[in-house]
């Protein structure tokens, strides 16, 4: 399997990270890193790496993803419940809540995204 | 004057002699009752070396042209987003070598299936209704390693469904060892113990057919450790219709489109990296007409 790894900014950190982050390296230049491991018997795995001067790793955690990578922001696994099917020029969305939202496939599964009509 | 030592002199007596043959022949013929069956699995040094069991099951299974199999998956919470939960599926997957397959995973909360004809990948979440197909083209080899490239994930346990499944095993598991024998759901097994970087296993394989029967992995790369336990069974070598492979979308599910994760990362990127669970910002627009790609 291939291994990919992938550079994101550092909003993908824990608030226990973000913390020490916070606390004790205030004002450093740090590259944090979300490398997806190879999927192993259908589960893969997200590393968050928090690197510090001279490519130190000071923090890494790991967890799991079913799928691909993490959801980004406007992204949900699931419906909220309540919702409702509606159909909009044709395509069909799920709307709860004023929040209207539209079904894609990823990571081998059905994922909403958040959208405004 | 009979000078032999007492010893020789029994065994000059003609009752010992006959004594001596009975005992020869009663302890042959236990001998020849006690030895296996010529089809029946012989315990040996060679046959308890993990390596070469794993070896033995990866040609059982690359041995068949077609394959179909059960497989009753339970994750621990810490592997499924969004549970506390432990989520148990029941698996059943379908192979025909070398470019065909399909699996259909469900429980009460949803059934999803994927197609691969060797052409095209669909993905049918049959709970909402929801498909989507996208082409890719290939072996079963082949389409495990695009989805993966390409769309991010990996089918369910697709290490079992791959024309070689030493070469995928092997190149997770560093160490592995023989723990014995041990029964499960009634089947005399060999048990191994892998040991890899990210997750230890046990895996449990028939003595008599070399299929796997169990497997127990040990994520030890996560803090909880949680597990996956993955119940093999029902394993058969059936004839099986192209139809079985080929999706056809039933009229009231809808087409969808499938992201890849180039997309899903660029929208990742160009949100900063947001996590999910952040406060909402301008999102995605729908292209009004759009019915997916």
């Amino acid at each position: 399997m291939k291994r990919t790894k992938r550079v994101f900014s550092g909003k993908y950190l824990s608030e226990k990270l973000q913390s020490v982050v916070a606390a004790g390296f205030l004002g450093a230049v740090f590259l944090s890193s979300a490398s997806l491991a190879p999927a192993q018997y259908g589960v893969a795995r997200r590393t968050t790496v928090v690197s510090g001067p001279n490519r130190t790793v000071v923090a890494r955690q790991t967890t799991v993803v079913r799928g691909g990578t993490a959801l980004p922001h406007g992204y949900i696994a699931a419906l909220p419940g309540g919702y409702r099917a509606v159909v909009v020029s044709g395509a069909r969305y799920y709307t709860v809540g004023g929040i209207y939202y539209r079904p894609q496939i990823y990571g081998g599964r059905t994922v909403y995204v958040r959208v405004h009509i | 004057m009979n000078k032999k030592f007492p010893v020789e002199r029994l065994v000059h007596q003609r009752g010992f002699r006959a004594l001596l043959f009975c005992s020869t022949f009663i302890l042959l013929a236990l001998a020849l009752a006690c030895s296996p069956a010529p089809d029946q699995p012989v315990t040996t040094a060679a046959n308890n070396d993990p390596d070469q069991l794993l070896r033995q099951m990866s040609e059982k299974l690359a041995q068949s042209k077609t394959l179909s199999f059960k497989v009753n998956r339970t994750l621990d919470p810490a592997l499924v987003e969004g549970r506390d939960v432990p989520e148990t599926t029941q698996v059943e997957i379908s192979v025909s070598r070398p470019g065909k397959f399909q699996a259909k995973s469900g429980n009460k909360d949803y059934v999803r299936q994927i197609f691969f004809d060797g052409q095209n990948l669909s993905v049918y979440d049959e709970t909402m209704k929801l498909y989507a197909t996208v082409p890719v083209a290939g072996t079963i080899d082949e389409a495990v390693a695009k989805i993966e490239e390409i769309y991010g994930f990996t089918p369910p346990l697709a290490e079992f469904i791959l024309s070689d499944p030493y070469l995928a095993l092997n190149k997770i598991i560093k160490t592995r060892a023989y723990s014995g024998r041990e029964k499960i759901a009634g089947v005399e097994c060999h048990h191994l113990s892998l040991y890899g970087d990210t997750a230890d296993s046990e895996l449990w394989i028939g003595v008599a057919d070399l299929l796997p029967r169990k497997l127990v992995a040990t994520f030890k790369d996560i803090e909880s450790r949680p597990q996956l336990q993955a119940d093999f069974s029902d394993w058969n070598a059936p004839t099986l219709d192209d139809k079985v492979f080929a999706f056809v979308a039933p009229a009231d599910a809808e087409k969808i489109e499938m992201v890849t994760e180039a997309q899903m990362i660029e929208t990742s990127a160009k949100q900063g990296g947001a996590p999910a669970n952040a406060a909402p910002e301008k999102s995605a627009t729908p292209t009004a007409g759009k019915k997916g790609t």
